[in-house]
């Protein structure tokens, strides 16, 4: 036995073995909230220092893709920057740099990005606009590069997919990233199953979004899947109320394009429930509640006419 | 077989003896090193920002919560490179350079020369995260849910897992290089956790897995300052306790196979 105490690979041999009854009764010393707090309030309490400061580093990687989509869209070509970055930075909305006018980038205003871009102009100048001479052509040839004259090609979306998949992981909470990448799925019948997965995934994990409910909608609409559609429209109706102001003025909360996707979440409901699931007289309301909302609106007065 | 010959116990008071000499030996010479002069250059410009901060105004308690966070996980982590790149390199370099033959000569016993380059190591460590955590204490506002006490015992588990890693590098060091040893106690600090994570899945969460899991040093373990930040709770005393008694039988153990090494070491 004493010489056990003399020999000090023994001993720590010793204090290895205490451990081994110890160490499970430190299983819960890492945590110190309580446990009937939400998800989101413990993420906001027990997150380090170093932690948020790799979460900003994270989302930037996330933004950092989301241009790169842009690039893959345009097969390589580098347009120069046309975004309202002023808008963007205040409000989040994703408008184009002109003074009247309002043309957003989302998957339902692809028109929009074509105008953008070519009025835009390419990073790397035409010939006619280049001082550079001989390097400006050997540029554009060693470069992807369009006349802005030329039909404005856009890439197939497969090859946009990744990168929608990599910013998503990347940060959760861009929801941009989610809908687009759904709309580019979408696209394609035989991936409607992915679309769905990919949309669920972007409402989980921002469920207060309500561009993400409308997605979602749409893509149930592809499915055919009439009665959780209706649902999914009536949550983004809900979910965007919360956070109208009134009339839908565009403010710094409320872009063009949020009030654009809200009508569209209140038109979705009456067409479904009037042509796809036969019901007239639920129809009528939501028109009357719709209208209530966005007196102006045409299609909801068009399908009132049409009801009457 | 009787020789003779009785080995001291490794911790007897006879063979701590020339300790002091050696403490002072380590902090003469890590006062010439730079590692101290960047920490402190690094708690300058923690400072200098955390000052003008407050100069201008820290508007709301999560930003006030994320700086005095960031000054708590920067002394915890420049705490922790200090000792893991002064403890790796005490005693191989002292055997490369050969200094180590005068001083065993004394005569020194080679445990009383591991202790007395270990325990100034972890003073160092010591001594950079109290610092960092005065300045910070001292320049960034406390919110009314932050207890002192719970400060307290983060610090002192802190310094306790500082203990761990100047055991575990000095014993390291006696097998490795010192750059390996760098690496390699920086991963276990740093990453510990996540390996003990991956190994318990890859072998299931049953016993083995909970075995692995109690023989792996899990360091984060002994991190409570972000407890004390979110404005935790202190932690029952059976849990404190248990804290504290886990840091030691690991500094215990990795004293005891540094020991066994060094003791039978050829150099």
């Amino acid at each position: 036995m004493n010489s056990i105490f003399r020999n000090p690979y023994a001993l720590a041999a010793v204090g290895l073995i205490a451990l081994i009854p110890l160490r499970p009764s430190l299983a819960t010393t890492a945590r110190w909230q309580p446990e009937e707090i939400d998800q989101t309030t413990r993420e906001q309490l027990n997150s380090s220092a170093f932690v948020t400061i790799l979460g900003e580093v994270r989302a930037s990687a996330a933004d950092l893709m989301w241009v790169k989509t842009e690039l893959y869209l345009h097969n390589g070509v580098q347009f120069k920057g046309h975004l309202n970055v002023d808008e963007l930075t205040h409000t989040g909305a994703v408008a184009a740099r002109h003074e009247h006018e309002e043309h957003h980038h989302d998957g339902a205003h692809e028109d929009d990005d074509d105008d953008d871009c070519t009025r835009a102009g390419t990073l790397i100048p035409e010939a006619s606009k280049d001082y550079r001479g001989f390097i400006g052509t050997l540029q554009r040839n060693v470069q992807p590069w369009q006349d802005a004259k030329a039909p404005h090609v856009h890439a197939p979306g497969d090859e946009l997919l990744p990168w929608y998949r990599m910013l998503t992981y990347s940060n959760p909470h861009h929801w941009r990233g989610y809908i687009i990448g759904t709309w580019w799925l979408a696209r394609n019948p035989s991936a409607l199953t992915q679309s769905e997965d990919f949309i669920n995934e972007g409402v989980r994990n921002n469920p207060d979004v309500f561009q993400l409910h409308l997605m979602r909608g749409r893509v149930l609409i592809q499915r055919q899947a009439w009665t959780d559609a209706l649902n999914a429209f009536r949550r983004a109706a809900a979910l965007a109320e919360k956070i109208r102001p009134a009339e839908g003025k565009v403010c710094t909360t409320w872009s063009a394009s949020d009030e654009e996707d809200y009508a569209a979440a209140l038109r979705y409901i009456p067409l479904i429930e009037l042509r796809k699931l036969n019901d007239p007289a639920a129809a009528r309301k939501s028109i009357a509640a719709g209208l209530q909302r966005l007196p102006d609106d045409t299609p909801l007065k068009n399908l009132q006419s049409e009801l009457r | 077989m009787a020789t003779g010959y009785t080995t001291p116990l490794p911790l007897s008071p006879a063979r701590l003896r020339p300790l002091p000499h050696l403490v002072r030996a380590v902090w003469l010479e890590s006062l010439r090193r730079n590692e101290m002069w960047v920490l402190g250059l690094l708690l300058g410009l923690y400072a200098a920002a955390a000052l003008v901060l407050r100069i201008v105004g820290i508007e709301s308690p999560q930003s006030a919560r994320f700086i005095r966070g960031l000054g708590f996980d920067l002394g915890g982590l420049l705490a922790s490179l200090l000792v893991i790149v002064t403890a790796a390199r005490q005693l191989p370099v002292e055997i490369e350079l050969r200094t180590i033959y005068p001083v065993l000569a004394k005569p020194v016993r080679r445990e009383a020369l591991l202790w007395g380059k270990a325990l100034p190591t972890w003073g160092l460590g010591v001594a950079a995260l109290t610092m960092f955590c005065i300045a910070t204490v001292a320049l960034t506002p406390t919110l009314p849910q932050q207890s002192a006490l719970v400060l307290m015992s983060a610090l002192l588990l802190k310094a306790l897992s500082l203990a761990i890693l100047t055991a575990m590098t000095m014993c390291v060091s006696l097998w490795l290089p010192p750059a390996v040893t760098m690496l390699l106690c920086g991963a276990i600090a740093f990453g510990g956790r996540f390996a003990a994570n991956f190994v318990v899945q890859l072998c299931g969460e049953g016993r083995w897995g909970n075995w692995l899991a109690a023989l792996w040093p899990d360091l984060s373990l002994l991190g409570q300052f972000q407890r004390y930040v979110d404005g935790g709770a202190l932690p029952a005393p059976s849990v404190l306790l248990a804290l504290m008694v886990y840091a030691l039988v690991w500094t215990f153990v990795f004293a005891m196979l540094a020991a066994g090494r060094f003791r039978r070491m050829p150099i």
